[in-house]
């Protein structure tokens, strides 16, 4: 899992920033595609797109990529043994068509299509299987975040040609949702073989693209796989549409936009969100899929006061008008969130809370936290002043001016500073923030283990600093319930819990926009990368 | 002149030497330690950070790991990309080409431009167009470039639809990152040419030859220019350097991937062999274009490689 | 980019009026030109540094809606998030003066007696001094601030440091030159006969000759700090969000142009006017200070001697 990756979306300074390429992945998606389906017409000769891309690539190899701006490449490239879409929680078959789990979570048998080839003609079978996930492990990979989608990986038995054993070391139903992840497509075994090292720049898959230049900085060329035949029936099953896809790199957001108003990229997906509005007015249209994962918001520490005291952190919740924010920042694009997990992630239950000033204004009396003359609040000669320590160049910089506005407004106030990735991710393990930046892209609820076991307080991601030990062992029994239902009752169990603990102040669900000019077709897969397969121009 | 050269070769080698010792100590004097940055979130282990610190040569004295550093920079290698993990050296190969053309267009903008309003200018001074280039080339001197750059997308690009927004792709992609960059530098060049030719105007020989007839144009170039030429050599040899620090914010307006964009997005990323290699690779670039123009001015005025000092 | 206004010998400003006098009306068209630039130069630092009384509101606070137009009670209008556009130039500017004085100041303090010293002591203490100084001038400005922000991690401190580091060696190289030429006059060599001490020489003897030079290089060393330290804000390693500053404002109306063009045309008109006026006020010192006694060592192309590169040169190469 630990599909850890921020990733601005709402880029404020021109250059900027997505940070540690260190950390792992991909941003993530159910996704519920606006656009429309893969109607497509008929996909003509000689069409061709251009699509911006906010990063260069680290990698083209899905194992070892830690870049989310990657998987929208790959995903052209590569299949996956099973496919996931907008907004969709089954499962769809891939390149495995079946798969059985064993009663104690351990081991995936995985029952592979036949007669599929990669780009370089190698056949795909279970060698080809087992040769990509002991890449991954492999340490000359360097995977960065294939590695963490695949879990506590064991090994993998070559039954027969089309049959795998995929078995861990541990309980592990996260692989079932992961499985869908483009950092584990299907590389073939002959070139990972022939370009060792490189590999990096000459990815082959058995994708709907064929990869064919990769200039450094510039861009990225896939085009047409003739001989695809094996896609799933979302996305046409036949050959893409599309004669060949450029993406090109362009970090900067206006440029982003200036080159999508001339017509230089017809696909964009990082402009402000004001510059989507004026798009679409001018009559561009917009493909979204939200994202699954943990919301954009702040992780509130536990451990510290004031934030320690539980009415404290429910009157931050309430006093936040994040419909607002969204209005103000991002002209209403993305959706308020409501939990502890965005609305299209399996365990999702929502907070219940609603924005309710004079409610939070009541419950911090009640705990002994009175207004001042100046209309700040304190209890027993402590202020109730909350530190805010934002990431650098992380895109929280408005939100958190805006809810230092809002807070301010019941009583609250909020100290804002900033400190640059990785340095913060020390201060945040030390505790000396109430309130921490934070969001996290993955298909499986599993995350939460990530971001709220007591063993990830010190060096890891629990930055809320919230330990309970009984919550613990739930969501490690909750990746151990082979039923898809009865783990989904147990995550939102888990969630339950959680939401009540107000540990975190969910702000917004992040979606993927893309903002595209005479391009239809386009979906959306499990972390929000855009699938070009049924895409027409 | 060959010894002159060779003076001048030999002075730039321990200046080499402290770029290197500079470069070095940037790994040296970032916080935190390059191996926890490279295994952030991959939970490592202490064997592992170990190993890593052993494969990076940070479990040696400063002193080793710069000799260490220095040996390979004579190799050529400026080490690996925490991002890539490949030769920072390749990296910086993949990149080089757009940021000369970069600046070579630029250049080309600013001696163009530079050179007609300066001579317009500096042959008339006190009239309309001297004037004109004056006021025009103050305004180009302290407009920010990037600002700058913005404006003519908009205006170019983006309204009027003549010209790419992006600075790549087809032969007038280069147009407007090189106007951004360049006219700054053409300001530069009009006053120091204005300025040098109202000078050599007033010198005797001029006015004698003046006074004798020659043609105005003749004049101009066998004597005016010839003197004001110098110091616009001079300038540029100086603003190599500039072109490529300028280029820094220009590559990412216009998605160039250039050099400047590079160091940028490396910076972001702590990507410390990176940032080392270009760092060292521009000031090498640097120190190496200002001999050759020292070289040059040597050729072109016997008093400097006699060195007289007037 | 910043003014070059030296290209020869510090004292011949770029836009130098005709010598010896043969276009009466340009001189003192130059010098009117200089004086206003002058005036409006004080103006501007007035209203800076009264900001906080001229200022309508608070700069940091949201005072209406998101990217208002201009109006009577905004006249510069609304940013992103709702704040006073006027009121965060104001603010802004402050930031960016404080910056730009800061590390002039830092870079003086530490170039100058630097310079100095190295310049009157020569040989090889003063080479060596001169040569540590090329290697900090092998890197154009901008990267070798870039260099310092990678190492401190962004910030306005980080700012005035990298500005600062990037332009002391300028100072000691302007002023390295400028005392390597007076200490061998006749007067310096007098008062050594009599006794007195390198300190007193310096500060009694050669600082006054050479201070012309040094408040020329001093006024266009404000325009070119202000351009570095806007041009960092601008690649986001400056000040902090929420607090304003010209670069970074103008890096965040950029992105809000084509909805809202006011919110970028302020900061980017304010930090044309500073170096403009930088230009201008160093063009009419540069003239002033070294009538007279500038004309007498008309300085020609290129100083091979030790003095290395001349005192312009290196403010040219230090320029971005």
């Amino acid at each position: 899992m630990s599909t850890f990756r921020l990733r601005r979306r709402e880029l404020r300074r021109p250059v900027l920033m997505t940070v540690g390429t260190v950390l792992a992945l991909a941003l993530a998606g159910g996704c519920s595609a606006t656009s429309s389906g893969p109607v497509g017409t008929g996909g003509g000769g000689g069409s061709q797109l251009t699509v911006a891309l906010f990063q260069n690539p680290d990698s083209l190899d899905p194992a070892a990529t830690g870049l989310v701006s990657v998987s929208q490449i790959d995903a052209a490239i590569f299949d996956t043994l099973t496919y996931k879409f907008a907004g969709d929680d089954k499962i769809y078959p891939g390149l495995a068509t079946s798969y059985e789990i064993s009663p104690d979570g351990t081991t995936y048998t995985l029952h592979l299509r036949t007669g599929v080839k990669f780009q370089d003609g190698t056949p795909f079978n279970a060698q080809a299987v087992k040769a990509n996930f002991d890449h991954i492990v492999d340490p000359a990979t360097k995977s960065k975040s294939a590695i963490g989608a695949l879990g506590p990986y064991k090994e993998t038995q070559v039954v027969d040609d089309s049959t795998a054993k995929v078995v861990f070391k541990e309980p592990n139903l996260a692989f079932e949702n992961e499985m869908s992840q483009v950092t584990l497509g299907m590389s073939s075994p002959t070139a990972l073989q022939k370009y060792g090292a490189d590999y990096g720049n000459h990815p082959v898959g058995t994708g709907p693209f064929t990869f064919e230049s990769f200039t450094n900085g510039q861009q990225v060329r896939v085009t047409r796989n003739p001989d695809y035949a094996w896609g799933p029936d979302k996305l046409g099953s036949g050959p893409a549409k599309l004669d060949a896809i450029t993406f090109r790199i362009l970090s900067d957001p206006s440029a982003q936009r200036n080159a999508l108003n001339t017509n230089e990229v017809q696909v964009a997906g990082n402009l402000t969100p004001q510059d989507v509005a004026t798009a679409v007015g001018a009559g561009a249209k917009t493909a979204t899929a939200t994202s699954s994962g943990m919301p954009y918001g702040y992780l509130i520490n536990v451990d510290k006061a004031p934030t320690n005291d539980l009415a404290v952190r429910q009157a931050i919740q309430l006093a936040v008008d994040k419909k607002s924010i969204l209005d103000t920042l991002f002209e209403g694009q993305f959706d308020p969130a409501a939990s502890v997990l965005t609305a299209s992630t399996p365990g999702f239950v929502a907070d219940g809370v609603t924005y309710d000033p004079d409610k939070a204004g009541q419950m911090l009396d009640q705990a002994g936290w009175t207004k001042g003359p100046d209309g700040m609040r304190s209890k027993g000669g402590t202020p109730l002043t909350l530190d805010l320590i934002n990431i650098t160049g992380f895109g929280f910089d408005d939100i958190s001016t805006l809810l230092q506005a809002q807070l301010k407004k019941v009583g609250i106030a909020v100290t804002i500073t900033d400190q640059g990735f990785p340095a913060v991710a020390t201060t945040y393990n030390q505790g000396t923030q109430n309130l921490a930046n934070w969001f996290y892209y993955d298909v499986d609820p599993f995350t939460l283990n990530t971001v709220f076991a007591c063993n990830q307080v010190q060096s890891g991601f629990n930055w809320s600093h919230y330990c309970n030990a009984d919550l613990d062992a739930k969501i490690i029994a909750a990746n151990a319930t082979v039923d898809r239902d009865q783990r989904t009752k147990a995550y939102q169990d888990i969630v339950t819990t959680l939401n009540q603990a107000a540990a975190f102040l969910p702000i917004y669900d992040t979606k993927t926009v893309l903002v595209t000019k005479g391009v239809s077709g386009i979906q959306f897969g499990p972390t929000g990368q855009p699938y070009f397969t049924s895409a027409t121009r | 002149m060959l010894a002159y050269a060779l003076r001048r070769i030999v002075v730039s080698v321990p200046l080499l030497v402290g770029v290197s010792l500079l470069v070095f100590l940037i790994l040296r004097l970032i916080p935190g330690d390059p191996a926890q940055i490279l295994l952030f979130g991959a939970n490592p282990t202490p064997d592992m950070v170990a190993e890593l610190r052993h494969q990076l040569g940070l479990d040696q004295s400063a002193p080793a790991q710069y000799w260490l550093y220095a040996q390979r920079l004579v190799r050529g290698d400026l080490g690996y990309s925490y991002v890539t993990n490949s030769p920072v050296m390749s990296e910086i190969a993949a990149r080089l080409p757009y940021t000369i053309e970069l600046a070579l267009a630029a250049l080309g903008v600013a001696l163009v431009l530079g050179f007609v309003t300066g001579i317009l200018a500096g042959m008339w001074p006190g009239s309309v167009i001297d004037r004109i280039a004056t006021v025009v080339s103050v305004l180009g001197l302290a407009v920010p470039y990037f600002w700058l750059a913005q404006l003519l997308v908009l205006i170019f690009a983006v309204r009027l639809g003549w010209l790419p927004a992006l600075g790549l792709g087809g032969p007038t992609a280069i147009v407007l990152p090189a106007l951004s960059l360049g006219l700054g530098f053409a300001a530069i060049i009009t006053r120091l040419l204005r300025s040098s030719l109202i000078e050599v105007y007033q010198q005797p020989y001029l006015l004698v030859a003046r006074a004798k007839g020659m043609a105005p144009s003749r004049l101009l170039v066998r004597h005016a220019l010839r003197n004001a030429v110098g110091s616009v050599v001079t300038v540029i040899g100086l603003q190599i350097g500039n072109l490529f620090a300028g280029a820094v914010a220009i590559e990412i307006i216009f998605g160039r991937p250039g050099l400047g964009q590079y160091l940028v997005s490396s910076i972001q990323q702590k990507d410390i062999p990176a940032i080392q290699g270009v760092v060292l690779f521009v000031a090498v670039v640097y120190i190496g274009v200002n001999l050759l123009v020292d070289l040059a001015h040597g050729v072109l005025d016997p008093r400097v490689r006699l060195g007289w000092s007037r | 980019m910043v003014a070059v206004t030296v290209v020869e010998g510090v004292a011949a400003p770029a836009t130098v009026e005709a010598p010896t006098g043969g276009q009466p009306g340009r001189t003192g068209g130059g010098d009117r030109f200089g004086l206003i630039a002058c005036a409006v130069g004080v103006l501007l630092v007035l209203v800076l540094l009264l900001a906080p009384v001229l200022a309508p509101s608070d700069p940091t606070s949201i005072v209406g809606d998101a990217r208002g137009h201009p109006s009577a009670a905004h006249w510069f209008g609304l940013d992103a998030l709702g704040r006073d556009v006027l009121s965060r130039t104001l603010y802004g500017g402050r930031e960016t003066l404080v910056i730009a004085l800061l590390s002039t100041f830092f870079a003086a303090l530490v170039g100058v007696p630097l310079g100095m010293l190295a310049g009157y002591v020569g040989r090889w203490p003063g080479g060596v001094t001169m040569r540590v100084m090329d290697v900090f001038l092998a890197f154009p400005g901008l990267l070798l601030a870039l260099v310092i922000v990678t190492i401190r991690g962004p910030g306005t401190t980080t700012v005035v440091a990298a500005v600062a580091v990037s332009f002391a060696p300028v100072f000691a190289r302007v002023l390295y030159g400028a005392t390597q030429r007076v200490r061998n006059q006749e007067y310096v060599a007098a008062a050594r006969v009599v006794g007195c001490g390198p300190a007193r020489i310096l500060a009694r003897h050669v600082f006054p000759v050479i201070l012309p030079e040094l408040i020329v290089v001093l006024s266009s060393a404000i325009g070119w700090t202000t351009l570095l330290s806007a041009t960092l804000n601008f690649l986001g390693f400056g000040v902090r969000p929420p607090a304003p500053e010209w670069g970074a404002d103008l890096a965040a109306g950029l992105s809000h142009i084509s909805q809202a063009w006011w919110i970028s045309t302020a900061p980017g008109v304010a930090v044309t006017l500073v170096i403009l006026l930088a230009n201008l006020v160093g063009d009419h010192l540069g003239g002033r200070l070294t009538r007279g006694g500038g004309r007498r060592r008309r300085p020609a192309r290129r100083d091979t001697g030790d003095a290395g590169v001349p005192v312009a040169e290196a403010v040219a190469k230090a320029k971005e």
